[in-house]
């Protein structure tokens, strides 16, 4: 019994290797080296850590432009007060705001 | 290591680095095996050099992806062809049901398939039978007879087991058996 199921196989194995693929034509072999794309891959490819880089890189020169953005606001703060005034000497938290309903009342 | 055995490792690694003189010669040296695999599967000269193309487009995209301890370049390459003939397949592509090419048993449904294999030459007779396989049955003998793939490897572009490839491989001769054997004394 097993010696019929091998020659089966054998059989089936004959039946199989009639068929045949088509060779590869010198036109499709043009198409497909026709594909491969000009130049070098990009940097990326070649080193995928610097892709790491440009995100530290963009994050240094956000960072940067973060904390000059915040200086140029500040400034005119720090400096709204002459030199030698009293209010220069006030620290961030105490506003030299006067509300201007003192002045009224001085007039009535 | 997979990668000291695989003769293809380097080249796909060149390839990887925008070698173009390696990807010539992975084109020499795949281009074959490429085309008979989609051939077989899809079983239409036309649509095989398209697939063709395409699998190779999927390479230079890809081949800084392949990593030496997942597959061999060459099982790797297969899974592509196998991937791409399925793309194709869901856009519309309609040659694994019917058998496409040049026997086209849609034609004429009424027939069962060993009526339909009967009063053809040997070739075209076993190329029906294998057309009228299930996809994954056909995709594994392809693999396995025609590729020369292991099971291992066929398992590894197949990305199933190797116990279901044995068992879509022991299914699909068991048919062909039947319907090229046994219908014919």
């Amino acid at each position: 019994m097993a010696w019929d199921e091998l020659e089966r196989d054998r059989r089936l194995d004959a039946l199989l290797d009639t068929v045949d693929s088509p060779g590869v034509s010198a036109l499709l072999h043009a198409r497909v080296m026709a594909t491969i794309a000009p130049g070098r891959p990009s940097l990326v490819r070649q080193h995928p850590w610097w892709s790491g880089l440009g995100l530290v890189g963009a994050a240094i020169v956000g960072a940067a432009a973060g904390a000059l953005c915040m200086s140029l606001l500040l400034a005119p703060l720090s400096n709204s007060a002459p030199p030698g005034s009293p209010d220069g000497a006030l620290s961030f938290r105490e506003s030299a705001f006067v509300p201007p309903t003192t002045g009224i009342q001085e007039e009535d | 290591m997979l990668f000291d055995k695989d003769p293809d490792a380097a080249l796909i690694r060149r390839i990887a680095e925008g070698d173009e003189p390696a990807a010539g010669a992975f084109v020499t040296r795949k281009l074959h095996r490429v085309l008979a695999l989609a051939h077989r599967i899809c079983g239409d000269s036309t649509e095989a050099e398209d697939i063709a193309q395409d699998v190779f487009n999927r390479v230079w995209k890809y081949a800084g992806s392949w990593k030496k301890d997942d597959a061999k370049v060459d099982t790797w390459l297969h899974r592509i062809v196998l991937n791409v003939c399925h793309d194709r397949l869901s856009a519309g592509h309609r040659w694994h049901e019917v058998g496409g090419m040049e026997l086209d048993m849609q034609a004429d449904p009424g027939p069962t398939p060993e009526e339909a294999l009967a009063g053809r030459s040997t070739r075209d007779r076993v190329w029906q039978a294998l057309r009228m396989l299930p996809a994954r049955q056909r995709e594994a003998l392809v693999l396995t007879y025609y590729q020369a793939l292991s099971n291992a490897e066929t398992a590894s572009a197949m990305q199933i087991s190797v116990d279901a490839v044995e068992s879509l491989l022991a299914r699909a001769r068991r048919t062909l058996k039947e319907r090229l054997l046994d219908s014919t004394g």
